[in-house]
């Protein structure tokens, strides 16, 4: 080989190696510049990714929330059907108190009448010739009779659905019991025969009277719908220790073991419509709570139902 | 000496309860008798009175507004209402304010009435 072409040799060597350096050093710069931009796009891409991350956090926190207020909101809705219950049922009270008084008033006027007439006649006939004519007696006591026997109704009335918050009145439970039964006297007339066992002296507590006539009404008008046909109703009072104890127990068809539960549930009823508005006992195991009280119901279908009701005496 | 019977004044709109106090109890005191509160008021202008009995709900002037007004004329004389109603927050406001000393109810019973007025 020639020197020249060796020369020759060697620069069209050389020119090849420069192009191919050049080409590599190209190829390697856009291949940094390619690596920076996907240095770039995965940072991108991680901080896309955590705000991802945080945006399923946050709804994550917001379906709980929701659960939550999901709960929270059908638990305000169950207390306020139970407030807007007892509202009626308080303004149906108050009603019913206004109307009773105003009846009472109308009433007691012409009794007076007939209590004075009375009151008069006996002196006049006392004096007289007639002083002990067995009829005139009579017909005097029947007069005198008629009075207090309406008189107690009336009164009973005003118990019954006197409306005032205090718990702090003196509440004869015999008295209570009593004036119920009147009430009831109708529908337990000749039908149910009402067996008292109470305790030989008075029962006072301190409580709401109005209200206390509420629960025992409640309770004698379901023991007495529960029985069908002719039927017991016996009321048992007693004291223990620093309480009392009252039970009603009726011969009637009885509670299903299903129902037991439900009984004190608002709006709960087995009754036909119009025949009960299922507040009954809701409203009764309300007002016994308010008087630091206990209700249970022990009942057996087709025999008939115990309720007990402890109140404390202070 | 003969003893003092005590003047009683009674105050009520049924013309029957009227006409009923009067005959149940002139025998042992001196009764009269008033329709109305204003009534009331002029009776106790021109008469010496020991006891005021008034019924409550009266057209007018009620049973305690009747006694309030004449008790601060009259305060020697004890006043009682008799009502067919139960008690009610203003009864028991004049009660415990000493305007009335008790409330009586109707149907009347002759001896307690008689019990407050011989007090």
């Amino acid at each position: 080989m020639k020197n020249t072409d060796f020369e020759h040799l060697y620069n069209q060597l050389r020119e090849k190696y420069e192009r191919h350096e050049k080409i590599i050093v190209q190829a390697y710069s856009s291949l940094k510049k390619k690596e920076q931009q996907l240095k770039e796009i995965n940072a991108n891409l991680e901080c896309k990714q955590k705000e991802l991350e945080e945006i399923n956090n946050e709804l994550y926190k917001n379906n709980i929330i929701n659960q939550n207020n999901n709960i929270e909101l059908s638990r305000a809705l169950s207390q306020l059907k139970e407030t807007q219950s007892q509202l009626v049922q308080t303004e149906k009270m108050a009603s019913l108190g206004i109307l009773t008084a105003g009846i009472a008033h109308e009433i007691n006027n012409p009794l007076n009448f007939i209590m004075c007439s009375h009151t008069g006649l006996t002196e006049f006939f006392e004096n007289s010739s007639y002083k002990t004519d067995n009829h005139i007696k009579f017909l005097l006591d029947s007069l005198k009779e008629g009075v207090e026997r309406t008189s107690s109704i009336i009164n009973g009335l005003n118990e019954f659905s006197r409306n005032t918050e205090t718990t702090k009145e003196e509440c004869n439970i015999h008295k209570i019991i009593d004036n119920c039964l009147t009430i009831l006297q109708h529908t337990l007339k000749h039908r149910v025969i009402i067996e008292k066992q109470f305790y030989p002296d008075n029962i006072i507590i301190s409580g709401n009277s109005g209200k206390l006539h509420q629960v025992f009404l409640n309770i004698l008008t379901n023991a007495e719908q529960a029985i069908e046909n002719k039927g017991n109703i016996t009321i048992k009072t007693s004291i223990t220790n620093k309480n009392i104890t009252i039970t009603i127990a009726d011969t009637g068809k009885g509670i299903d073991k299903a129902h037991l539960k439900k009984i004190t549930d608002p709006f709960f009823t087995t009754k036909e419509p119009g025949k009960g508005t299922g507040l009954g006992l809701s409203i009764t195991y309300n007002i016994i709570k308010e008087h630091n009280g206990n209700i249970t119901f022990n009942s057996e279908p087709k025999m008939g139902t115990e309720v007990k009701i402890t109140l404390p005496i202070k | 000496m003969t003893e003092h019977r005590p003047k009683v004044l009674y105050v009520d709109d049924e013309p029957i309860n009227l006409k009923l106090f009067e005959i149940n109890f002139r025998k042992k005191f001196d009764v009269i008798t008033a329709n109305s509160g204003p009534e009331g008021l002029r009776i106790l202008e021109n008469n010496s009175v020991d006891v005021v009995i008034s019924d409550m709900k009266m057209p007018e002037m009620n049973g305690v507004t009747f006694c309030e007004t004449a008790q601060k004329k009259y305060n020697h004389i004890r006043y009682y209402l008799l009502t067919g109603f139960d008690s009610t927050p203003e009864i028991e406001e004049a009660i415990s304010r000493s305007i009335v000393k008790k409330c009586l109810r109707k149907p009347f019973n002759k001896y307690e009435i008689e019990e407050v007025i011989q007090n």
